[in-house]
């Protein structure tokens, strides 16, 4: 846990830790070491991305990378309840602090015969069946460097089991959050396993209670949705303003199943996001929503890949920004058909407002159609807020500054109503309404 | 109330307005004809303070205050209401939340508290029944794929909901079915005071046989080249413009 050395980079440093608790780290799971080290390889040949990447083009890590970061290793539960604004008070808490699960703060609870819910080091080192199955097993390590460097060095993070038929009623609220004073490297990892015809919904909420410093978490959620299973995932993020965020989220989809997610992105320096569903199997249907509203200082940005394999699936994304300030975002949605996935309906939008002369907004849709009798759209649209809806709102006596923000309500709505859960669609509603009504 | 004097307007270097003067006092119906494209549309945006719209020369004075200086919303609080001919659609802000707001803004402007809840929705109710309004119409978002018809409607539903000063509309009887004409003519009607005033724009007689005009002036090519009493719109109505374009030339 030493800080960097002069010369030392944060790429030898971290491998360094690799090779220090490599062995340490389950020694007695060949499978699981082996493809740390492959990972650990691949992010030695990767290194961090820098901007001549084309998939990192517009994000810098230099703040980052050249930090003192520390990586986050030992398990440090601190006991104390975080709050957030953003917080639900309907849902099964599920903290993560510094990346670990925190036992004191999850209050154990019945869940329904077979339902598992635990730290994912544990679930490993009580070698967890279904746990060891999936972890990794779907996700290719070898291409990413964040994916990469969570797989070689994550510590711990939460395994969710669902059985077969089961229906989870309560939504479980994950926190996600990181403790003060000195930078560093995060890494969670999340596996949720729902079995066929289970049901089971989740917030995740990525937040830092008051942490300023340059912390970087570098999450990495997996999500195996089975037959006729159904998953929502809602993933807010709002951390500090020197904080900054890689998260990948993967959904792994097999025949007649359903995944809906909805991901906002409220605060932050540097936020990526990379999504991918890959719909395994026929009948699949998934919902992929994103809000992003960039302020002075951030870069919000939202990769995302829907990977139609096979026949008769279906995919609706709508992602919309509202960039403020000299923010940036960043919208790059692939869909992919692929030539056996006839009968596919693949819908994608990306809308963004600029709000000020000095925001920026890169976007990128990207359909690829390998199959014939497909329905596919996509569309996307830089602008700012519609000259003649403020005149119409302002001829009736409405103050310039309130009829801008009636009109971003609406449009943030647009995303923030296909969220189900409802205390936390209106605490989003109102959380964005006031950052809304702050923008000069 | 409302006097306009010698008014040069342009849009993107096009002068349109080219010299237009109208005076409008309590209790007034002023009708203004003319054929498309002569600044009808152009006027009334003058009028709300539309900001692509550049004036050049002359000036509007309301209820003794100098118009032009005023932002759109101040405008409509100080009374001066526009309904547009075309009315634009505003998807996820719904009827009634605009209308609290715009109320509740044009209440403080005047030192008065927000309108109480139970107030409010009396006022809904009311006006709803003097245009003859759907109630369903009101729980959606702001014109978000009404009818045209519809969108003239709740036009005059929002007249009626804020109690203007002066009412300017914008070929309000346009796209109405002859129905909907007599409900929307009545509600303009009985929403008429002695304290306050109404510019009608149109291309028809018909609505002028409910909503008898004091005035009708006919608007070319930026100003008012006639006026008479409201037997100038029936004359119009038969002869069509030609005449007075005739008469214009000449001059
Ligand atoms: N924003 C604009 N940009 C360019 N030209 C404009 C703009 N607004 C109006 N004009 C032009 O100004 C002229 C007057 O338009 P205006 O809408 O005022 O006419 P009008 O009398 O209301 O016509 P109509 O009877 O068809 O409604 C037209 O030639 C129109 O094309
Ligand atoms: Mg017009």
């Amino acid at each position: 846990m030493s800080a960097i050395v002069d010369g030392v980079t944060l790429k030898d440093k971290l491998l360094a830790d690799f090779e220090l608790q490599k062995t340490a780290f389950f020694p007695d799971n060949p499978v699981l070491s082996g493809f740390r080290n492959k990972a650990a390889e691949a992010f030695k040949h990767l290194g961090f991305p820098t901007k001549k990447w084309e998939e990192y083009k517009y994000l810098s890590f230099e703040a980052f990378v050249k930090s003192e970061l520390n990586h986050s290793l030992t398990r440090n539960s601190t006991g104390n309840v975080v709050q957030n604004e953003l917080m639900v008070d309907d849902a099964n808490n599920l903290f993560l602090i510094d990346g670990f699960y925190d036992e004191k703060l999850n209050q154990k609870k019945e869940w329904p015969q077979g339902v598992i819910v635990s730290s994912l080091a544990d679930a490993i080192a009580s070698k967890n069946v279904h746990a060891l199955m999936h972890l990794g097993m779907h996700t290719k390590t070898d291409t990413d460097s964040f994916i990469a460097l969570n797989t070689a060095l994550f510590q711990d993070g939460l395994f969710v089991y669902v059985p077969e038929n089961v229906h989870i009623e309560k939504t479980f609220q994950i926190i996600q959050s990181s403790t003060e004073n000195e930078p560093k490297l995060i890494q969670p990892r999340i596996l949720i396993v729902a079995e066929n015809g289970s049901s089971v919904n989740f917030i995740h909420l990525q937040v830092s209670s008051n942490n300023n410093e340059t912390t970087l978490i570098n999450g990495f959620t997996e999500i195996v949705v089975g037959e006729k299973a159904s998953v929502s995932w809602y993933n807010v993020q709002e951390v500090g303003k020197k904080m900054g965020i890689v998260q990948t989220t993967e959904a792994y989809l097999q025949n007649n199943a359903k995944f809906e997610t909805v991901t906002v992105t409220l605060a932050g320096k540097l936020v990526r996001n990379n999504l991918t569903i890959v719909l395994k199997g026929t009948h699949c249907e998934t919902h992929l929503d994103g809000f992003y509203f960039p302020k002075s200082g951030e870069t919000f940005d939202n990769h995302t890949l829907v990977d139609h394999s096979m026949p008769h699936c279906e995919s609706n994304e709508l992602y919309k920004g509202a960039v403020a300030g000299d923010g940036t975002a960043v919208f790059n949605g692939k869909v992919f058909v692929r030539q056996d996935a006839q009968k596919t309906n693949a819908y994608q939008s990306n809308k963004n407002i600029l709000l000020s002369e000095d925001a920026t907004v890169n976007t990128k849709p990207q359909l690829e159609i390998y199959a014939d009798d497909v329905k596919c759209s996509h569309g996307s649209s830089t602008g700012f807020i519609d000259s003649e809806q403020l005149f119409y709102l302002r001829s009736r006596g409405i103050s310039e500054s309130i009829a801008k923000a009636l009109l971003l309500d609406a449009y943030a709505a647009e995303v923030i109503n296909k969220i189900k859960h409802d205390s936390l669609r209106t605490k989003l509603s109102e959380v964005i309404s006031g950052m809304i009504q702050q923008i000069k | 109330m409302l006097s306009i004097r010698n008014l040069f307007a342009r849009v993107e270097e096009k002068e349109i307005l080219k010299g237009f003067s109208l005076e409008v006092k309590p209790g007034e119906v002023h009708a203004i004809m003319g054929p498309n494209g002569s600044g009808k549309s152009t006027l009334a945006s003058v009028l709300a303070g539309r900001e692509d719209y550049e004036v050049t020369a002359g000036e509007i004075i309301f209820d003794g205050k100098d118009l032009l200086e005023l932002a759109p919303e101040d405008r409509a609080r100080e009374g001066i209401f526009l309904a547009f001919q075309y009315p634009v659609e505003i998807p996820g802000v719904s009827i009634t939340n605009f209308l609290k707001t715009a109320i509740n803004e044009q209440r403080a402007y005047r030192g008065l508290p927000p309108m109480e809840p139970k107030e409010f929705l009396q006022l809904m109710k009311d006006k709803k029944a003097v245009v003859e309004m759907d109630t369903n119409l009101t729980n959606r978002s702001v014109n978000e794929g009404f009818s045209g018809g519809e969108k003239k409607r709740n036009e005059i539903f929002q007249m009626a909901m804020l109690q203007p000063k002066l009412a300017v509309l914008d070929e309000t009887d346009s796209g109405l079915d002859i129905d909907a004409l007599r409900v929307v003519a009545n509600g303009v009607t009985r929403l008429k005071s002695k304290e306050n005033a109404t510019i009608v724009i149109t291309h028809y007689q018909r609505l002028l046989d409910y909503i008898v005009p004091d005035f009708v002036h006919v608007l070319f090519d930026g100003k008012i080249v006639k006026s008479g009493g409201k037997e100038l719109a029936l004359e119009l109505e038969e002869k069509g413009y030609d005449w007075i374009k005739k008469e214009v030339a000449l001059s």
